[in-house]
């Protein structure tokens, strides 16, 4: 059995997104640094208030105070503290395992700390298609990640799992940061998608039994670039009445609304962003990437369907006017 | 308001082009508007305040229809864009 989290004081370098990272918990999903230079972000484990005073906005999960700092606590797992961007307190629950942690820094704290340094985190895993960004957006237990296999299977790079961190204010049009190349899948996902797939990846982690997540780390050279052009947003929905899948362009109002309602921990992440700030990157990335709904019958039972559709729907996405 | 109103955008109202759309945001409310070519036409006349009566010249010159159907089109369009704070009036034309 996995020992549960013991705070050593010892920090380990790794890269993240292109920052210098040093961590207590370690994190066998980054790739460790060697440049001996300066952090610019910390991970450790300390503790966690139970509560922000003042916060402007409180959700089960998640809230947030009036100077940015943002808490997340979960239940048997542990609280986490985000402040300035560049640091992530981790105070863990009794007898939680260090993969648990792990599943809610990147699915949790990671969006909060993108945000807190400038950049747009989309609730959304990105794959490559010939040297630019594809962001599979959607709800929870759409299959985003499902199809972000599917899609890798067949040569596309991951770019992102959960969280698609995206410099809206790249000089050449929004941008893509590739993020620790990971995909969590659930039980049935990972049953269902792994038979033929020949990328090279470790063997599946189980990061919490009692929810049947597994984590697949991905074992390929990093992109070229620090950064991938973002080509299309693809929102996936269900309509069990559609007899095959179909796309949907979104454009000008809708595109703006549709990014705004998948960012990363919505309601929280409102309250991370000036208005103005928000419109702006919001605005930017619709006027320069494709936006589009895609919607089937159903995810898994059609993957291979879907995935094919996906492919060709993004060849036929519209370039910006 | 009334034809000899003078209106003006809102200070706090941001706005982008997107895909020929013209998208506004009023940075206080953080509410959202969408503007049709009409409404667009209206945005880019109220570049600086205006009367309403001068706007309604100015459509006349772009789009087909009798003078009075414009104005009353176009205060419907204003009272709309006032509900949502996207513009404001000022102090009446004399």
């Amino acid at each position: 059995m996995t020992p549960s989290v013991t705070a050593t004081g010892q920090t380990q370098p790794y890269w993240l997104c292109g920052w210098r990272l040093i961590s207590e918990p370690e994190l066998p999903e980054l790739n460790h640094r060697d440049d001996g230079l300066a952090p610019e972000i910390s991970i450790r484990f300390a503790e966690v208030p139970e509560i922000l005073e003042d916060p402007v906005v409180r959700t089960p999960f998640c809230s947030v105070s009036k100077d940015g700092r943002a808490l997340i606590t979960i239940a048997a797992v542990g609280r986490f503290l985000i402040r300035n961007g560049t640091e992530i307190l981790v105070q863990p629950a009794q007898s939680a395992q260090p993969s648990a942690i792990r599943l809610f820094l990147w699915d949790m704290a990671f969006g909060i700390l993108c945000r807190q340094r400038g950049f747009f985190p989309l609730h959304a895993s990105c794959v490559e298609f010939d040297g630019e960004a594809v962001a599979l957006a959607g709800h929870s237990a759409m299959g985003k990640s499902t199809l972000a296999f599917s899609l890798a299977a067949r040569g596309h790079r991951v770019l992102a799992d959960n969280v698609t961190v995206i410099d809206a204010s790249a000089p050449h049009g929004p941008a893509v940061v590739p993020a620790p190349s990971f995909l969590n899948l659930w039980r049935d996902s990972l049953n269902n998608a792994e038979a033929g797939v020949a990328f090279p990846h470790d063997h599946p982690e189980c990061m919490r039994p009692e929810m049947g997540k597994y984590q697949i780390r991905i074992r390929e050279a990093p992109p070229a670039r620090p950064a991938l052009p973002l080509r299309a947003v693809l929102t996936l929905e269900f309509d069990t009445m559609a007899h095959q899948p179909r796309r949907e362009t979104l454009r000008g109002l809708e595109a703006v609304r549709l990014l705004t309602s998948q960012m990363s921990l919505r309601r929280a992440m409102v309250a991370l962003w000036e208005n103005d700030i928000l419109f702006q990157h919001s605005s930017r990335i619709a006027a320069n990437a494709c936006i589009e709904r895609l919607i089937s019958r159903a995810a898994f039972p059609e993957l291979e369907t879907l995935t094919s559709f996906v492919e060709t729907s993004v060849t036929r996405c519209p370039l910006p006017a | 308001m009334d034809i000899s109103s003078k209106i003006r955008r809102c200070a706090k109202v941001l706005e982008a082009e997107i895909d020929g759309e013209v998208v506004l945001m009023n940075s206080v409310s953080g509410s959202y508007c969408g503007l049709d070519d009409i409404g667009a036409e209206v945005w880019r006349q109220l570049a600086q305040p205006a009367a309403v009566g001068e706007l309604c010249t100015a459509l006349a010159g772009v789009y087909d229809g009798d003078r009075a159907t414009i104005e009353r089109e176009t205060i419907a369009l204003l009272q709309q864009m006032a509900s949502q704070q996207l513009i404001e009036q000022t102090a009446a034309s004399a």
